[in-house]
């Protein structure tokens, strides 16, 4: 998209041309869109005059930097042992098939950022989902889908 | 020179007006630690308080001054008294206090914890005398939690950039010198003599060197580099252009982690007020010296903390380590002169150089001159960030400084991942590079946790390693794969799926990575394993052989149980667990399936606080499954 | 020259006199004390990751690598004391559990044997066949080397899918054991980068961003990887399973005038594979896909005439070199020197050239003589051949102060030359590449015009004015290279094949001749008529007799190049095809 493709201009342009200046490119990018895409990548690329492989590969080292658009909102299913017993499989199976994404992706239209979590330490009240900050207890499988319908 | 000097004499005038103060001062700790405990809050709320009551005060934000266990603190100073620190201020007591002291200048000693005045005032102790406090040598934090860290005239009153001017009064090899003298080692962990480092920096030749302050402060419970940045950054900054003078380079660079973003704010506001002091630049204080500082953010990688791998890091490449040779001091950023110090040690040299290497000598001992910040945390009472001198037993900062432990003393971690677990045996022992490092641990960056019965110690080991696993750079074989073993037979042992001959792979193990490895992470990545081996034997051989974890952690070595006599059959519990383990109808003593309990604790928590009985719950060690 | 100061080291109790400037494990070599390792490499930076090579030295704490560490006067080195010996062994297990090891831990080694019968409705033998580097593996060797006879700890088998459906050559990365050297060979030595770490600690992987193909990686398909990688992750497509070769041939190649030395493998008389020679002075081993894996597939292609054969009304009939010969004279005999046309191809030997013209003039005393670029250059056979006579020796590159690339694309030919021109850019010279649709230089290009050939012409003709003063386009693109260009010296003009195909081809070479004597750039011409210099040097053309060029021409001064004109129409009993011609070249 031509807007995407200019704002990537313009963090380009403060920065030097200079190969020592791939980490604060990308780390302006990941700031402004949330992600490294392969179209950012393709931009430094021509920008800094390296390859996009040799990219690619600097910034899948760091853990600051993901691949992957988030989401607006982050879904977080906790898969601790309790929530586990209590259903919380169940909940992220229907949860991936309302969404139609698998666990670590965004949704398409980019409402939803779908991941697991080790223990969100609420196991009295399991099974457990987390949106943004709000932590839902003893959700319910069938009452999911009424329950994303609060998140635009 | 005249330039400075006429702006010291300014700032000196603008803080004596201050200390006399003719209006109430109130200071609020808002350096990370206190914001996490609500100070923000607190200060929105002072703010509307001196609104409300129509009283004018002067609010100053202050840093960290160190027992993290007392924030949120909030100081008050009126007209004529000594400052006095409330401890573990809330919303709802503050304005009982602000009433209480700034409204009718009355101390509300209840809740104040110490005062820094000389005498006794009001039946409050000295801030100092606090037994946290007392055997404390605050060098390197002297201005954390005293001074306003957005304030570059706060800095010059207390002799700030006093070190700088000296030092530019020598030669750069004078500068050395004293460092020498002073027997600073390196603060970030291994100890090496700062001033060899910088002789061969400075006997390199070269146009262009470079000076590189870590400041990636990875270590899991460190918080010392974070605290000093955030509470007082022209002490680093200060630091880095007497370092630069020393081995003549003209740029530096601050590697920081992007984790840390009140700490970065500080610097680029500091760093701003230096240059319109004319501290940064051409012609620092009309000498031969120029110098200026950037600053680079990591991206989330525990071994660009390592020298190399930070180059490796700043030259936009992926943070793997490089073998040495060449060092860095000869060929390094760039395949320039470079010298990488820590965050303290820098911190360190203003005070050096303006009160002069013998002053530094009078603490510490031979060979370990001079304080340590540590960062001490766990089971103790009181835990924070705390200066001691080299040689301070660690008896003395568990249970003098630190108010000792609640239940029996267990362990005592240093040195983060790369150090190890020590037992009570060792709780004599000097904290010094040298008696650490014979013990199989390391100083490290100051992490101090404190760990006591009900922590397992295989536990803690695997956490090490898993920590580690994580962060390996991949290049070499013995720490990307050794490491990966070591965990895998570490969970099979707190899964109760040890073996006999474990622990001699572990030995193995860990000696090949030790040796083998090519970075620092590499070579001390076995030491959290191969100290707990050491001196916990016994925990570990109970794991394999009994199935039996004493401190009653490792879940599949656990049970949990009611005892009958004591449960009253409220039920509470039955509510709460997940799995439908516990069982038993109203006012019948009930039961625990153990096939069915995942060990989630609802229902101990549930018992203990919130049913009659309280204590008829217990976990402890399973019987061994044949 | 002055000669090298040489060092005196103690290895292993034995004072040795060593070069300086080299590392701890070549100087060992050198002196038949043999360290494994499985991550060094001559040609590659020291880079220590596999640890192998680990010895004590004295002044140095633990253990360094001795890949990595510089001979010194004076230095103490111990490489075979029991404690390295056990650190290898246990660094070697390491390895090894991320390997498959049923190669090197079976038990039943013993009774095997090389070929097992299988019987089968026909019994067939077999071999033991789970990895294509069986029996010729670094890894192999390193193990024996060690001398590791079992390894306790578990195997990770990672379960990645192998990577087939690229051409020339499989990844297979269970086998890896992530030494490194591919990724650095594709960067460091061939200036490409298409392989990367990914990734780190035990989840690194190797390979292009995004998961993408090679193909789409921008893979040039050299197999510069395949031949450093010491275990079978990395296996030409073609050799995978033919086992160890029995010998080796150096040759040249025959794809481009730049003839890079090839070393081919040779098993059971049959061409194998093709691999680099990083020793050569003509290439230092960078040869492209053509000489690395074309070879040995067109050399056993199927399709490929390996008898003589003659065409009868029911097709083609295989004869013998005797019948053939005879059967040829026999319809020579007695033809005019007009009644003949000989077609030439350029990729023939300078002997069989000497001997083709020998044939046609002596033998039919006929000049009609075609060497093929004729047929596809036709007026601009000789405003071509004057670019390519003047042009400049290849170690120019490494002197340039700017280069700009015309047509040029390093990937299928001439890699010698890109890869040369790469290193400049990288070390910051001026690079701009005018190509279509685009070339491999773009990368590094600072300034890099994909424009139709169509445009060419007049692109080059405003680059002249605008670099000479005379008016022309100060904007844009060719503003950026005048300006960089402009003041500089040297200034290379490197020409490629794409111009030969080009419409407007005659205005474009006019301009390319007008820069070098006006502009006083330097050309270098990078065409695909491996052995024209041959040919014009052993009078394959028509008028021009053999040596004449080396008398009358270009290093005699002026060049006026004169042919015997050649009706290529005209209607001829015989027409004789000398050597590989493409079916665009023959006559009408």
């Amino acid at each position: 998209m031509a807007a995407t493709a200019a704002t990537i201009e313009s963090i380009l342009t403060e920065h030097s041309r200079k190969s020592e200046d791939l980490i604060p490119i990308l780390q302006d990018v990941q700031k402004e869109f949330g992600y490294i895409s392969p179209e950012s990548v393709h931009n430094i690329s021509r920008y800094l005059r390296l390859s996009e492989n040799h990219i690619f590969g600097v910034s899948s080292f760091y853990a600051q930097f993901r691949f992957t658009k988030p989401g607006r909102h982050s879904l977080k299913v906790c898969l601790g042992t309790a929530c586990h017993v209590r259903g919380g499989a169940t909940v992220l199976d229907t949860l991936e098939s309302v969404l139609g994404v698998k666990c670590g992706t965004a949704t398409p239209d980019g409402r939803f950022d779908l991941e697991r979590v080790a223990c969100l330490g609420c196991c009295a009240l399991s099974p457990v989902v987390q949106i943004d900050k709000r932590i839902y207890s003893r959700v319910a499988v069938n009452k999911l889908s009424e329950l994303l319908k609060f998140y635009e | 020179m005249n330039n400075l000097t006429k702006r010291v004499e300014a700032a000196k005038e603008k803080w004596e007006t201050l200390q006399q103060n003719k209006e109430p001062i109130i200071y609020i700790g808002a350096a990370s630690c206190g914001r996490a405990a609500g100070a923000v809050q607190l200060l929105a709320q002072t703010n509307r308080w001196l609104k409300e009551n129509e009283t004018t005060a002067k609010v100053v934000q202050v840093g960290c001054i160190g027992p993290c266990y007392l924030e949120p603190l909030v100081d008050i100073q009126m007209p004529g008294q000594p400052r006095v620190s409330y401890n573990n201020v809330t919303p709802k007591t503050l304005p009982v206090i602000l009433g209480s002291h700034v409204g009718e200048s009355v101390p509300y000693d209840k809740m104040a914890i110490g005062h820094f005045g000389k005498d006794s005032y009001n039946g409050i102790p000295r801030f100092y005398d606090l037994p946290m406090l007392k055997p404390q040598v605050r060098i390197v934090l002297r201005n954390c939690g005293l001074i306003d860290p957005e304030e570059i005239d706060h800095y010059l009153a207390v002799d700030g950039y006093q070190g700088l001017a000296n030092a530019l009064n020598m030669s750069p090899e004078d500068v050395i010198g004293v460092v020498h003298h002073a027997g600073l080692r390196g603060r970030g962990g291994a100890g090496f003599p700062t001033f060899k480092k910088w002789t061969v920096c400075r006997n390199t030749p070269g146009k262009q060197k470079y000076l590189i302050c870590n400041a990636d402060e990875g270590d899991p419970g460190a918080f010392m580099n974070r605290s000093l940045i955030e509470s007082d950054p022209h002490a680093l900054l200060e630091g880095m252009l007497i370092a630069g003078y020393a081995i003549g380079a003209s740029q530096g660079i601050i590697y920081i982690r992007a984790e840390y973003p009140l700490a970065i704010e500080r610097l680029h506001q500091a760093i701003g007020q230096m240059r319109e002091y004319g501290l940064l630049g051409e012609h620092i204080l009309g000498s031969d010296f120029s110098f200026n500082v950037k600053l680079k953010e990591g991206a989330g990688a525990f071994v660009c903390g390592e020298e190399t791998a930070l180059i490796q890091s700043i030259e936009g490449l992926r943070g793997m380590p490089r073998s040495r040779p060449p060092f860095p001091a000869i060929s390094g950023l760039h395949g320039c002169p470079t010298i990488i110090n820590n965050v303290e040690t820098l911190g360190t040299l203003p005070n050096i150089l303006r009160n002069g290497a013998d002053w530094y000598n009078r603490f510490g001992k031979e060979g370990n001159r001079g304080t340590k910040t540590f960062s001490l945390v766990g089971k103790v009472r009181r835990q924070g960030l705390i200066e001691v001198q080299l040689g301070t037993t660690l008896r003395q900062i568990i249970f003098d400084i630190g108010g000792g432990l609640q239940k029996p003393f267990k362990a005592i971690q240093t040195g983060g991942p790369s150090g190890g677990c020590l037992s009570e045996e060792f709780l004599d022992q000097p904290v010094d590079y040298e008696s650490l490092a014979a013990a199989g641990s390391i100083m490290g960056s100051g992490g101090l946790i404190v760990m006591d019965e009900d922590t397992c110690i295989v536990d803690v080991a695997k956490y090490f390693l898993d920590f580690t696993q994580k962060e390996s750079c991949g290049k070499c074989t013995p720490c990307r794969v050794g490491t990966r073993h070591i965990l895998e037979i570490l969970e099979r042992i707190t899964h109760g799926e040890g073996h006999a001959d474990d622990l001699l792979a572990l030995r193995t193990l860990g000696d090949t990575i030790k040796k083998g490895s090519l970075c620092g992470l590499g070579q001390t990545a076995p030491n959290p394993v191969l100290t707990t081996l050491r001196y916990f034997r016994n925990e570990y051989l109970e794991h394999i052989k009994d199935g039996r974890c004493r401190a009653v952690v490792c879940k599949d070595l656990i049970e949990y149980r009611v005892i009958k006599e004591k449960c009253t059959g409220c039920q509470a519990c039955v509510r709460v667990c997940p799995t439908g383990a516990i069982t038993g109808p109203r006012s019948e003593p009930h039961n625990v399936d153990a096939t069915k309990c995942i060990k989630c604790r609802s229902c101990y928590v549930t018992c203990r606080f919130e049913a009659i009985a309280g204590d008829a719950i217990v976990i402890r060690s399973a019987e061994k499954k044949s | 020259m002055t000669k090298e100061k040489m060092l005196s080291i103690t290895i292993d109790n034995k004072k040795v006199s060593v070069r300086p400037n080299q590392t701890v494990l070549e100087a060992a070599r050198d002196n038949a004390i043999d360290i494994p390792s499985l991550c060094a490499l001559p040609h590659l930076r020291a880079y220590g990751a596999c640890r192998l090579c680990v010895v004590e030295v004295d002044g140095l704490r633990g253990f360094p690598t001795s890949c990595t560490t510089p001979v010194e006067d004076g230095m103490v080195i111990r490489t075979d004391t029991a404690e390295i010996k056990i650190l290898r062994q246990e660094v070697l297990k390491l390895v090894l559990s991320e390997h498959p090891g049923s190669c090197l831990f079976c038990d039943q080694a013993a009774e095997c044997k090389k070929y097992m019968g299988t019987i089968r409705k026909v019994g067939v033998t077999t071999g033991c066949r789970y990895c294509p580097n069986d029996l010729h593996c670094e890894l192999q060797d390193v193990v024996e080397k060690v001398g590791l006879a079992e390894s306790s700890y578990p195997v990770l088998y990672h379960n990645f899918p192998v990577e087939k459906y690229d051409p020339f050559y499989d990844r297979d990365y269970n086998l890896c054991v992530l030494c490194g050297r591919c990724v650095r060979v594709c960067s460091e030595v061939r200036l490409n980068s298409t392989l990367s770490f990914k990734q780190r600690g035990r989840l690194t992987t190797i390979g292009p961003a995004f998961d993408r193909s090679h193909l789409d990686a921008g893979c040039e398909f050299c197999g510069a990887c395949v031949q450093v990688c010491p275990t079978g992750a990395l296996a030409s497509k073609v050799s995978k399973w033919t086992g160890k070769p029995d010998a080796e041939t150096s040759t040249t190649c025959v794809y481009c005038p730049v003839g890079c030395t090839i070393r081919l493998q040779v098993k059971n008389d049959q061409v194998v594979d093709a691999l680099p020679d990083y020793s050569s002075e003509v290439d230092g081993g960078l040869i492209c896909v053509k000489g690395r894996f074309a070879v040995p597939e067109y050399v056993n292609h199927f399709d490929r005439l390996a008898k003589p054969q003659e065409m009868t009304s029911m097709g083609y009939n295989d004869v013998s070199w005797d019948d053939a010969a005879a059967k040829a004279a026999e319809k020579l005999k007695g033809l005019g020197p007009d009644d003949c046309l000989f077609v030439l191809s350029p990729q023939l030997s300078n002997e069989d050239l000497f001997a083709a013209q020998e044939f046609a003039r002596q033998t039919v005393g006929s000049e009609a003589i075609a060497p093929s670029p004729m047929f596809e250059l036709g007026d601009d056979l000789l405003p071509f051949i004057d670019l390519v006579l003047r042009s400049e020796p290849y170690a120019l590159i490494d002197q340039a102060q700017a280069i700009v690339s015309v047509g040029f694309d390093s990937r299928f030919g001439y890699t010698p030359i890109g890869i040369a021109t790469k290193k400049a850019a990288r070390k910051g010279v001026f690079l701009a590449s005018l190509s279509f649709p685009e070339s491999n230089l773009d990368m590094l290009a600072e300034v890099s015009m994909r424009e139709e050939p169509g445009r060419w012409a007049e692109l080059l003709k405003s680059l002249i004015d605008c670099v000479s003063g005379s008016g022309g386009a100060i904007d844009g693109d060719v503003g950026r290279i005048a300006d960089a260009t402009r003041g500089a010296s040297p200034v290379l003009l490197i020409v490629g094949p794409q111009i030969l195909s080009a419409p407007g081809r005659a205005d474009i070479l006019k301009a390319l001749l007008e820069i070098r004597e006006k502009l006083s750039w330097k050309v270098i011409v990078a065409h695909p008529y491996t052995n024209l210099l041959g040919m014009l040097t052993l009078g394959a053309f028509p008028g021009l007799k053999p040596g004449d060029i080396v008398r009358n021409g270009p290093s005699a001064g002026a060049v006026s190049l004169r042919f015997d004109p050649v009706d290529l129409n005209k209607p001829r009993k015989v027409v004789y095809l000398i050597g590989e011609v493409l079916p665009a070249s023959l006559p009408p």
